[in-house]
């Protein structure tokens, strides 16, 4: 259980940005919505075990978020269901240049290169807000109350729910 | 703060001038309303009733946290009573500053004890945010990426007032749902999570004076407040993609079932009486028409406008086409009356034949301008 203790003194954008080695350069797909406004995008080859996931995969579930452009926002987390879908799907095929993840919150900003980004925001709602899934079968959690851990993604959820 | 304003333009330049002679005060009155919309006042208060600031934020469809550089203190994710713990504790807060995000009007308050109050624009609108300014201006950011001053009107304050007791509820400027049976949520001492999403076997065991978060299989969350003798008294869930379970699809007797607003618009209330039958709706009538899909109730596209996302659906089963065409043809005609500027109030009352459980029509009661009328629709 120790894995699944936050670290104290934690550079997440540093950690991000190590988590997707590799991952930079590389062009989106596969992005679609999942249960609710949740939604997941793939990078890389395709999972040998998960054929519809990539080497990395992000989900983005518990939290606020929004695709935008520098001049206009593209759909957001409570947009209707019907522009969320069709506005996740263009990312597919844009390439991913830089990722960042701000504190205390965790909230994260994924950049394409043509400008386009997908911000997460973070809420304190309960449950993961992000998951990146790694090549490595690592897997990066960013959650509430600071939790940001790397840990297998084969270990069991732990229930860090609060409300 | 102050000083970064030489750099500022556009909107944040704008709001940091409509912020004038606002820095340096402290907040009051700080209020959670509507589920996460919150509101709060700087500067003294003018004469109305209740008592306004000389400014005003009032936040509506954005997503909002408040935190210090080490720890997040709240947000709008936390659970009501959490979220009307960290509102409060705006209060006595001195303004600083203030920041706004292009393209999406997310702004940021910051306060003297290097707290900072962020907005996060997840929505269309109609609004994200507005802040009411001493001369009678409101600064509007939303629908979209809009951002405008606009004149302050009785109603720019009205679009999501409390939902307790029998008090009118407003769904947007200029109309006003009148729903006496509207319940609020019960007071509750504790909280239970029930995960039949991973436990689908799982039984639900009420106790009494607690709120029940069950998540539905396929993540779709639903909270059931339970009164002190145990009846459930209040549902509560996200208009999610419509998942068939006993949950939602038993209707309680004498209970309040409410979908979160979307799109920063109120989506549907209903509510039942002692036979466990719909009696009230409180939705939003500008909502499309007809864009219901497969799955979803021939009412979805009047009650909110999302195919299937009425999750409450085994309540409005027992209406037919019929009454969804009558007030369709009356929610398009309120629409237009409200887009001409005049103050609509409606009230929908399901009826019934003695103790009948399949409705015998809908009764429409409503106002333009004062000017009363009803029309009942006939469930055929």
């Amino acid at each position: 259980m120790s894995n699944d203790r936050p670290d104290r003194a934690i550079d997440p954008t540093a950690d991000l940005r190590a988590d997707l080695t590799g991952a930079i350069g590389l062009q989106a797909w596969g992005a679609g919505l999942g249960v609710g406004a949740s939604f997941a995008l793939n990078l890389g080859q395709p999972n040998l075990s998960r054929p519809r996931w990539g080497q990395w995969r992000l989900r983005v579930s518990r939290t606020a978020w929004r695709i935008e452009t520098p001049t206009s926002v593209l759909t957001a987390s409570e947009y209707s269901h019907g522009e969320i879908d069709a506005a996740v799907a263009t990312l597919d095929g844009k390439v991913l240049v830089d990722a960042d993840a701000e504190l205390p919150s965790l909230s994260a900003v994924f950049s394409f290169a043509d400008g386009t980004q997908v911000k997460t925001f973070s809420v304190d709602a309960d449950g993961d807000h992000w998951r990146l899934f790694r090549p490595d079968g690592l897997v990066r959690i960013a959650g509430p109350d600071g939790f940001w851990v790397l840990r297998s993604s084969d270990s069991p959820s732990t229930d860090r729910r609060r409300r | 703060m102050n000083d970064s304003s030489l750099q500022m333009t556009g909107p944040a330049a704008d709001l940091h001038a409509d912020l004038t002679g606002a820095f340096g005060l402290p907040v009051w009155g700080s209020s959670l309303r509507l589920n996460s919309s919150f509101r709060m006042d700087l500067g003294q208060p003018c004469s109305t009733d209740p008592p306004r600031g000389q400014w005003r934020l009032r936040v509506y469809a954005a997503a909002w946290r408040l935190e210090t550089s080490k720890a997040v203190l709240g947000g709008s994710g936390l659970i009501r009573e959490d979220r009307q713990a960290v509102v409060a504790m705006l209060d006595g807060k001195v303004l600083v500053g203030s920041d706004v995000q292009l393209p999406s009007l997310s702004a940021t308050f910051f306060f003297s004890d290097a707290t900072r109050l962020k907005l996060f624009s997840q929505t269309r609108g109609p609004h994200h945010w507005v802040l009411f300014r001493p001369d009678g201006m409101v600064r509007v950011a939303g629908p979209d990426c809009s951002w405008s001053l606009q004149d302050d009107t009785p109603d720019q304050d009205s679009e999501v007032h409390g939902l307790s007791g029998s008090q009118p509820v407003r769904v947007g400027p200029r109309l006003t749902w009148v729903a006496p049976s509207f319940a609020p949520r019960p007071l509750v001492g504790g909280s239970l999570r029930i995960n039949l999403d991973e436990h689908p076997g799982a039984t639900v065991v009420q106790q009494p004076g607690t709120r029940h978060m069950v998540t539905l299989p396929g993540g779709v969350e639903v909270d059931c407040y339970t009164d002190a003798a145990g009846q459930t008294r209040y549902v509560e869930t996200a208009p999610s993609w419509y998942v068939p379970h006993p949950v939602l699809e038993a209707a309680v007797a004498g209970a309040t079932y409410a979908v979160h607003p979307v799109d920063g618009r109120f989506a549907v209330v209903l509510c039942t009486d002692e036979q466990a039958r719909l009696v009230e709706i409180v939705a939003d009538p500008v909502a499309p028409v007809g864009s219901y899909g497969p799955g979803g109730h021939p009412l979805a596209g009047l009650l909110g406008g999302w195919p299937g996302r009425v999750s409450p659906a085994a309540l409005l089963g027992s209406l037919g086409a019929s009454v969804g065409e009558g007030l369709g043809r009356l929610g398009a005609w309120l629409a237009e009356a409200v887009s001409r500027g005049q103050h609509v109030q409606v009230r929908l009352q399901v009826f019934y034949e003695g103790a009948g459980a399949v409705p015998a029509g809908v009764r429409a009661d409503w106002s333009v301008d004062g000017q009363a009328a009803a029309e009942s629709f006939a469930n055929a």
